[in-house]
């Protein structure tokens, strides 16, 4: 049997009406509505009877949802502003990724001791404490498991925000395609500590390019090559793939219930 | 429409007083409002949740959900914010009203003319 309410939330959501508030709405409506109920039938009307009387108390789909509607503050950012939640928000999230994954690969190895103290340790940061050995494979692989799976957590974001929201459908695809390609064209890369402390070439740093890899070091200088560019297509593709479905799972999920 | 826009602000300063007394929830609120106006002022049954959630959000309200007798329900209250606000409200309503008053005993005054 239909939801009775679910018109209604459709309509709300739609709207922009932020989902904690539909949803309480709802659960308020139905609440009154058995109060009202009670009423009519403590005054000896039949249940048919009592139930009609108290839908046509409560008001129709329409009048509700115009109260709701006339309330700005309790619609969601992203019924508001979609082009800025589902399009602009997460692309500078993965960036954001970016600057956290590189933070927390400076904490978890330590700030690299420096003889020529060209660069002092800041107090916030403790100091270099995991071997110079170590600290390529677990940073890098810190720094691929962010460039791999925070694009693909953003979109998945992106898909569920947009699916809870029942946005128009352009808002999460152009956040989506912008997010699978902006991840997966990025290159993040980072260039560590030589194990001799004596090496001139020996700080750690970070970088982030989009159309060419290898070592930033030696290839600071390379331009823009679509060729290496097009390589990360695939990996777009998949990110996109996996945000969709979580897109399709989330929509089928909101049918069903 | 015309009672409408006249209306407006009554709803807010209405469920402003009378939470100031005690907490309620909604079917309870509307049917005080009823009750204390006499009927003469009867808010739309499933219409007062949204101006009760844009209160709690601007924070003159706050709401916690309660047990009573089996039954859950969301029991809304005023907040100091919410008590400052409605004694605003309700200077501006004393002088709007007396305005209107004293307009409307002019006219009765004035007589035929």
């Amino acid at each position: 049997m239909p939801d009775p309410s679910e018109p209604l939330r459709d309509t709300l959501l739609r709207a922009g009406v932020a989902p904690v508030h539909v949803r309480r709405y709802l659960r308020e409506l139905s609440e009154h509505f058995s109060d009202l109920v009670g009423e009519e039938r403590e005054a000896g009307k039949s249940p048919t009877e009592a139930e009609a009387a108290a839908r046509a108390r409560l008001g129709g789909d329409e009048a509700l949802a115009g109260a709701m509607l006339a309330q700005p503050s309790l619609r969601s950012w992203t019924g508001r502003a979609p082009l800025a939640t589902l399009v602009i928000a997460p692309i500078l999230l993965v960036v954001l990724a970016w600057v956290l994954a590189c933070l927390g690969i400076i904490f978890l190895i330590g700030w690299p001791a420096d003889p020529n103290n060209l660069n002092p340790r800041p107090a916030w940061v403790p100091p270099e404490w995991l071997p110079r050995t170590w600290q390529p494979p677990i940073g890098t692989a810190v720094l691929d498991l962010v460039q791999f799976g925070g694009p693909i957590l953003v979109g998945s974001w992106v898909a569920l925000l947009a699916a809870r929201q029942r946005s128009r459908l352009i808002w999460p695809l152009l956040g989506c395609v912008a997010v699978a390609l902006f991840g997966a064209s990025l290159f993040w890369h980072a260039h560590w500590p030589a194990v001799d402390p004596r090496d001139p070439l020996h700080r750690l740093s970070f970088g982030l390019s989009m159309g060419f890899r290898g070592d930033h070091m030696s290839d600071h200088h390379h331009s823009f090559s679509f060729a290496v560019w097009s390589q990360s297509l695939p990996m777009g593709a998949f990110n996109l793939a996996v945000a969709g479905a979580v897109y399709w799972w989330a929509r089928r999920r909101q049918l069903a219930a | 429409m015309a009672e409408a826009t006249f209306m407006n602000g009554v709803p807010e300063l209405l469920v402003l007083r009378c939470l100031r007394d005690r907490e309620m929830y909604g079917y309870e609120l509307v049917q005080e409002i009823r009750d204390r106006t006499g009927a003469v002022v009867t808010l739309g049954e499933g219409v007062v949740y949204p101006l009760l959630h844009a209160l709690e959000r601007k924070g003159a309200l706050q709401s916690r959900r309660k047990s009573v007798q089996g039954r859950s329900r969301v029991y809304y209250s005023i907040t100091p914010k919410g008590a400052e606000r409605l004694t605003g409200l309700s200077g501006t309503w004393s002088s709007l009203a007396g305005a209107i008053q004293q307009v409307m005993q002019g006219e009765a005054h004035a007589g035929p003319v």
